[in-house]
């Protein structure tokens, strides 16, 4: 599974970082949405995976009233928590990329990173 | 409830002055800042003998729970950082729109909420939460206008932050991976090396470093500060930069958190030459006064690099020391920038002139911050400058000398040109003079003066960033932090 993980983590960073080079500004958003969901999951995935399949019976959402110790499937929670923050702030990051966008859209007719500083005129 | 003072009246001051408007918000904004600077003060005065405050969130132990940490370096920090936060936001009143001025006070102290939640912090996550905090008001903060070059420079540095977030966060989650903890006390009391946790620390160099404008990832600085209005461009001239340095001390300053990390010394070493040299050559080569400034950040940032490679407790001290006198002097010089562009709409090096015979006072309050920059005696930055290239030299490190001291001349020449340019060249033609507003001769005074103080005195403040280091070296002073029961005071 940790495999599996790593090569969707490749294939999201590797258009992350293609969109953000690209140049126009609505790709550079999008790219940092995937370069940002790739990290979220490579944090998760460093906080170690459940070592059994999802179908195995010791999967119970409910901890057994008995136990003293956490069962074999037991994740460390505190990545989760970690990732569950990180997209929050992520979120809030992107949508004030994505504000930015439209109004540089709207204001100056602008869809390139650089294209504000090679227009010519007046402010 | 010691420790995470500074942050809950930051806090406080945020939601209150968006409730009000017009003067009532501004004197009321103004009258926070001032009490943050006299706690900020009171905390340093109660840090001073040594004494570490802590605060376990929610009741949890350190591991565990999220820990503030009050200890002397962040106290220092803390109070340096106040004194700008006021000295800035007054010199600002002068220029905010009147439309922005309502969202201009709250976004001012989400900001300070953010650089002194990242100084006082000692969870690696809780640093990361509080950065964002601080970098998403300073986005806001830096967009607010509608100057084109002023959204070409917010776009350039959000996206570039991004970057450096992502590392950040990367660089976490192999942390967690190899050590099971993100608590820095527990971090530096924990060992071992392994893979996981050398890759960690070459991801939070790599974000520290874009933070703190270091060598190879520098270039966002002078791309877009330019453009940023100047008084917001003075506080994160003084202050944004800095955090990331203040990490690096704490986190990274040899001897310290990463014991067994010792790897990566030298590259912090060898980031720190080339940020100096190509940090001033860039300058000498800029003909606006906002340009020359900027580059000459990051040539700053490399002598402060350079401490904490150095490291040990005179390396770490003088850092320290340099980063305190550093933030007012540079603060400083961008606020004469400012008063300059007042009176001539411009700080366009060909079209300004003259200001040393109009505005005596301004070209004094120039002067005593150039030349503290430079590192003139008896001005404060000689004194940063000798105790960096004291322990440079302690160390044998013979690069680290010359490289020092060419960037020091450079540093000159740069001083130089501004002087000969903007003061004492005769006024271009064509060229109406305005006023200076007396709010804005204000902070630059001030702060001139206490450049003049650490000059004169430099005992008291060279005395607390030694102690701090101390500090920051002992393993007893994290034990505590992890369990203050058990440990004798």
């Amino acid at each position: 599974m940790t495999l599996w993980m790593g090569v969707i983590i490749a294939i999201l960073i590797s258009a992350g970082v293609y969109l953000t080079l690209s140049g126009s500004l609505f790709k550079v958003v999008v790219g940092f949405i995937l370069v940002g969901h790739a990290i979220n999951i490579a944090v998760f995935t460093l906080g170690g995976l459940p070592s059994i399949s999802p179908s195995s019976p010791q999967l119970s959402a409910i901890i057994d009233p008995s136990a003293t110790t956490l069962a074999e499937a037991a994740m460390d929670p505190l990545p989760q928590a970690l990732v569950l923050t990180a997209i929050v702030i992520g979120f809030g990051l992107q949508a004030f990329l994505a504000v930015m966008l439209f109004v540089m859209r709207k204001r100056y007719a602008v869809d390139h990173i650089n294209g504000l500083s090679e227009m010519e005129g007046p402010e | 409830m010691i420790a995470p003072s500074p942050i809950l009246l930051a806090l406080f001051g945020a939601v209150l002055t968006g409730l009000i408007t017009g003067g009532r918000q501004r004197a009321l904004s103004i009258l926070i800042s001032a009490t943050q600077l006299l706690l900020a003060g009171l905390l340093l005065w109660q840090t001073s003998n040594g004494s570490v405050y802590i605060v376990q969130s929610g009741g949890w132990q350190a591991p565990f729970g999220i820990s503030i940490v009050l200890d002397l370096t962040s106290a220092l920090f803390v109070f340096v950082s106040a004194f700008l936060l006021l000295g800035v936001q007054i010199f600002s009143t002068t220029f905010v729109p009147k439309n922005l001025e309502k969202i201009f006070h709250p976004l001012w102290h989400v900001l300070s909420l953010g650089v002194f939640g990242s100084f006082l912090t000692g969870d690696l996550f809780n640093l990361f939460v509080w950065f964002e905090v601080m970098l998403m008001a300073s986005f806001a903060l830096s967009s607010l206008g509608r100057g084109r070059a002023q959204w070409t420079a917010t776009i350039y540095s959000v996206s570039l932050n991004l970057v450096g977030s992502t590392c950040f966060l990367l660089g976490l989650g192999f942390l967690y991976n190899s050590t099971g903890t993100l608590n820095h006390a527990h971090l530096v009391l924990s060992e071992g090396a392994s893979s996981a946790k050398h890759i960690a620390a070459f991801l939070l160099i790599m974000a520290f470093g874009l933070k703190s404008a270091t060598f190879p990832l520098y270039q966002w600085l002078p791309a877009s500060y330019p453009g940023i209005p100047i008084g917001q461009l003075a506080l994160f001239a003084g202050l944004l930069t800095k955090v990331g340095i203040y990490t690096l001390i704490r986190y990274f300053g040899v001897g310290s958190a990463f014991n067994d990390l010792s790897l990566w010394s030298p590259m912090i070493w060898g980031l720190a030459l080339p940020t100096m040299l190509l940090g001033v050559l860039s300058a000498a080569s800029q003909n606006s006064m906002r340009r020359i400034l900027s580059f000459h950040i990051i040539s700053q940032i490399g002598y402060m690099l350079l401490g904490v490679a150095i490291g040990g407790v005179m390396g770490l001290g003088a850092a320290i020391f340099y980063v305190l006198h550093h933030m007012v002097v540079k603060t400083n010089l961008f606020l004469v920038a400012g008063a300059i562009e007042t009176a001539y709409g411009t700080s366009d090096l060909a079209r300004v002139g003259g200001a040393k015979k109009h505005y005596p006072w301004l070209a004094l309050g120039f002067l005593i911050s150039a030349l503290s920059l430079v590192g003139i005696p008896p001005l404060s930055g000689f004194w940063a400058k000798i105790f960096i290239l004291g322990s440079v030299i302690r160390a044998g490190d013979n690069w680290g000398l010359i490289v020092g001291l060419v960037t020091s001349f450079f540093t000159l020449f740069s001083m130089i040109k501004i002087w000969s340019e903007v003061f004492l060249k005769a006024v271009p033609s064509k060229v109406t003079l305005k006023e200076i507003p007396l709010w804005q001769y204000l902070p630059i005074g001030i702060f001139a003066l206490w450049t003049l103080w650490i000059g004169f005195f430099p005992t008291v403040f060279a005395n607390l960033s030694q102690q701090a280091s101390e500090q920051l070296l002992s393993s007893k002073h994290f034990q505590q932090i992890l369990a203050p029961k058990e440990v004798a005071p």
